[in-house]
């Protein structure tokens, strides 16, 4: 059993978002992590207004976006966070559905391979199959652009759903390495999206000093399909 | 390297030690340790945990 009374996170939170802490008053942070935890109920109801499964954790992300960037009076004026979570959430999602946009697939063999395999299962109709959000896109750019193994292990692990144990087991590399092409490939996955957004990881971080909005507040708009990544 | 960096670097770490399925109390507690430590620490988890999540966008169906 992995619950005790110090962990901020219980057994049954582990599974989805590993960030579920119990939460602390003391916390400055306590209002964002009672936020949290409400995430699997937030998807849930996501997933049954939104009519793409893909679209659902933007609208999570924007949500999150949104509360992060209240100010201190704002955050302390709300009395029931569930509810304002689920009101915000409703906000981004008709904005989201709002400015949704389908463009043509570019030509990533791999990526494109597992996305006809993937809406070919669903049925969906031939001009679907041959098309991608622009997000898939970008997510797709961003893998082929790591180094190779680090490439192979992030494409196991998150196209194929592999576990890090099997991802080392099918290398024949230790689970060790695995967890660090992982954290890696992550980062750059992150940084070569932000640059297809036309900014860079410092630009970000300058202009998101400690405390207050942490959204990017210089420079152009990023599209608004990617607004996720904040 | 820039504070935003190393926090950067960090956060990318928990993810994958988190992601392990063999993750500890004893790696979650240093975990909330960390996120605890400065805001920007947790900021860069969520931003990394973003883009990981959006990785499954193109997770293939499984088959039965």
């Amino acid at each position: 059993m992995l619950r005790n009374r110090n962990s901020l996170f219980r057994n049954d939170e582990l599974r989805g978002i590993r960030a579920y802490p119990k939460v602390d008053a003391t916390s400055t942070t306590a209002w964002f992590f009672r936020v949290l935890a409400h995430e699997r109920d937030l998807r849930a109801f996501l997933a049954r207004s939104l009519p793409h499964r893909d679209d659902v954790s933007d609208v999570v992300q924007e949500t999150y976006a949104r509360l992060l960037a209240l100010s201190p009076e704002r955050r302390s004026a709300v009395r029931t966070w569930r509810a304002f979570l689920f009101a915000t959430a409703r906000n981004v999602a008709m904005d989201h559905l709002r400015r949704r946009d389908v463009v043509s697939l570019d030509a990533l063999p791999e990526i494109q391979a597992a996305d006809v395999v993937l809406r070919g299962s669903q049925e969906r109709r031939p001009d679907e199959i041959v098309n991608l959000t622009q997000e898939r896109r970008l997510l797709a750019g961003a893998i082929e652009s790591l180094p190779e193994k680090c490439r192979q292990v992030l494409i196991l692990r998150k196209i194929h759903g592999l576990s890090q144990k099997e991802i080392a087991q099918r290398l024949g590399i230790a689970e060790h390495t695995v967890e660090k092409h992982l954290s890696h490939g992550v980062r750059l996955c992150a940084a070569r999206l932000l640059e297809a957004m036309g900014s860079t990881p410092s630009e970000v971080y300058s202009s998101c000093p400690g405390s207050g909005a942490w959204r990017r507040v210089s420079g152009p708009r990023p599209a608004p399909r990617i607004g996720w990544l904040v | 390297m820039a504070s935003g960096e190393r926090a950067e670097a960090r956060a990318a770490d928990w993810l994958a030690r988190l992601d392990r399925a063999d993750a500890s109390p004893a790696h979650y507690a240093d975990f909330e340790t960390w996120c605890r430590a400065d805001p920007v620490h947790l900021r860069a988890y969520l931003r990394l945990l973003g883009v990981w999540n959006r990785l499954d966008g193109l997770r293939l169906p499984t088959r039965p």
